[in-house]
């Protein structure tokens, strides 16, 4: 935590290094993560360079004794993407990428059973297994209390589970 | 899911149901209740949910990770306003062309953006244009490019609350051209008008014959003489507005919001900076926090190295790194300029920001900053 308070000093300070060093150490990151809740590639990389923007011209809102910086960061990132959904859905159609990610079909299928979900659902399960966020930090990001980040983190494990199922099913029955 | 109920006591008995959210916290390292704790120890359902879950967050992270090998584009992150004002004060400071010149420039170059059409100029052309510059006492010179074949391009008029003259081309004549000059001086007062050449109109044409390469001196009443310089080219150039010409003079070092590259990645954004050596002996010098001063000049300096120059763009290399200062307009008529670049420079005072100015080194003291 010290190290947060010493990265958002210098940001604020507009160390042009520091910060840098910050987005060169979140910035894949928070990509991936914003590419999960907007679906494309592209948009998650406007996303990204959006949320590091504001917080490298407006650097403020965080506190240190609320949780990381990197907490705070995924936070503004889920603020973005939520925007940019809503200006999706004024002016142009939906856009999904499903395909878009490199790997496995296997990858394939889990990436696509997380966009069946909710945003909500997703960026919890994103920042929980992937980014591995604790439930306080989760608190923080979602603007929820903690203890509706337990139950809500077990509707959206389960939604996945079920959805995964639902296309291993019907993937075996491609198969036979 | 099974809805087993698994306690040893029925008051502390917990249904699958009850349980499938503390089998959730688990994957998480949460602590549960003992009670929950209880019915996952005897419950297979609870154990296998809890087995998928984990599973589930496996695949997930497996998924994500090939996301997360792609590196983050480059990016500059550039300080707030405040330092690139200060950029402007420094380059307002530092140029020598007119300051409405340059403010005017600075929308030219907005408007010109990428589409900047840059001819050739020859220093000796056979063109039917003749570029002169009118430089009026204690004042800044005005360019006029007059064609001698145009009619409609022939003629150049300068209104001002003081001084107010016409330029006309008449004739070509060899590599002479003759022209004529109507031109008045009112002492700046209160009053005056400045917003038509009606004050000159009915003033007789003064006809003078001119030699590009050699100055010409009207005489104006109250004001003293305007000096008149030039040179043939082949083409009306393209203007940046108040009178600046989009292609530099003939010993011209124009440096207009430069960006510096170092590599692909760009060392400092100059936006509003500007400099101007037009010389012998003088240099432009830009200081860059963090990349030392850079010394452009026409002629060779100690310790420069020779770059390249394309149009509005110098390349060279220094200290293994290449660099490239890419500006807003053409820099000089010359295919290459010096560059001494000084990593370990700092600035008098133990100033911290940027800077861009003009300096004669040859006679300045070799790491004057010029700020």
């Amino acid at each position: 935590m010290a190290d947060d308070r010493e990265v958002w000093s210098k940001i604020i300070q507009q160390d042009e290094a520091a910060f840098d060093a910050f987005y060169q150490e979140h910035a894949p990151r928070l990509h991936a993560f914003l590419r999960a809740l907007v679906g494309d590639r592209q948009a998650a990389e406007d996303v990204a360079q959006e949320t590091f923007l504001q917080i490298w011209t407006r650097p403020n809102g965080y506190e240190p004794e609320r949780g990381a910086l990197r907490a705070y960061l995924f936070g503004i990132g889920r603020k973005r993407a939520a925007e940019w959904w809503r200006q999706q859905k004024t002016t142009e159609p939906l856009l999904q990428e499903r395909n878009g990610w490199c790997g496995t079909e296997k990858n394939a299928l889990i990436l696509d059973a997380l966009h069946s979900l909710s945003e909500e659902q997703r960026t919890l399960l994103w920042l929980r297994e992937i980014e591995g966020q604790s439930y306080a930090e989760l608190a923080m990001i979602l603007e929820i209390p903690v203890g509706t980040v337990r139950s809500r983190l077990f509707a959206a494990r389960e939604a996945l589970r079920r959805v995964w199922q639902m296309g291993q099913s019907a993937a075996e029955k491609r198969r036979v | 899911m099974a809805n087993g109920t698994v306690g040893s006591r029925k008051e502390e008995s917990m249904t699958c149901d009850q349980a499938a959210e503390f089998v959730s916290a688990l994957c998480d390292g949460e602590t549960i209740p003992r009670v929950a704790a209880e019915h996952l120890s005897g419950c297979e359902a609870c154990r296998t949910l809890l087995r998928s879950y984990s599973d589930l967050g496996a695949e997930l992270r497996f998924a994500a990770s090939v996301a997360l090998t792609e590196e983050a584009p480059v990016r500059v992150w550039r300080q707030r306003p405040g330092i690139w004002r200060n950029w402007w004060r420094k380059g307002w400071e530092g140029m020598r062309i007119p300051r409405f010149v340059f403010a005017s420039m600075l929308v030219g170059i907005v408007v010109l953006g990428s589409g900047l059409a840059v001819i050739g100029v020859h220093a000796r052309g056979e063109g039917n244009v003749i570029l002169l510059k009118i430089s009026p006492p204690g004042g800044q010179p005005i360019v006029c490019p007059l064609s001698t074949v145009d009619k409609k391009l022939n003629s150049c008029a300068v209104v001002s609350r003081a001084l107010t003259f016409e330029v006309k081309a008449l004739s070509k004549d060899g590599d002479r051209v003759n022209v004529g000059v109507r031109a008045k001086y009112e002492s700046p007062q209160i009053g005056n008008s400045y917003d038509s050449l009606a004050s000159i109109e009915g003033l007789p044409e003064e006809q003078y014959s001119f030699e590009p390469g050699k100055a010409l001196r009207v005489d104006v009443a109250g004001l003293g003489a305007l000096t008149i310089t030039g040179e043939w080219i082949d083409h009306i150039p393209v203007m940046i507005g108040g009178g600046q010409n989009l292609d530099p003079g003939p010993d011209e070092l124009r440096i207009v919001s430069p960006v510096l590259l170092r590599g692909k990645e760009v060392a400092g954004d100059m936006e509003g900076g500007s400099a101007l050596a037009d010389k012998p002996g003088e240099s432009v010098n830009i200081f860059l926090p963090g990349e030392g001063q850079f010394q452009f000049s026409l002629s060779q300096t100690p310790g420069a190295v020779q770059a390249h120059v394309q149009l509005n763009r110098i390349s060279f290399e220094s200290n293994g790194q290449l660099y490239a200062l890419v500006t807003g307009v053409p820099i000089t008529r010359e295919k290459q300029v010096w560059v001494r670049h000084d990593a370990n420079f700092k600035p008098s005072g133990g100033a911290e920001d940027g800077s861009i100015g003009v300096t004669d080194f040859a006679n300045a003291a070799p790491d004057r900053p010029i700020r």
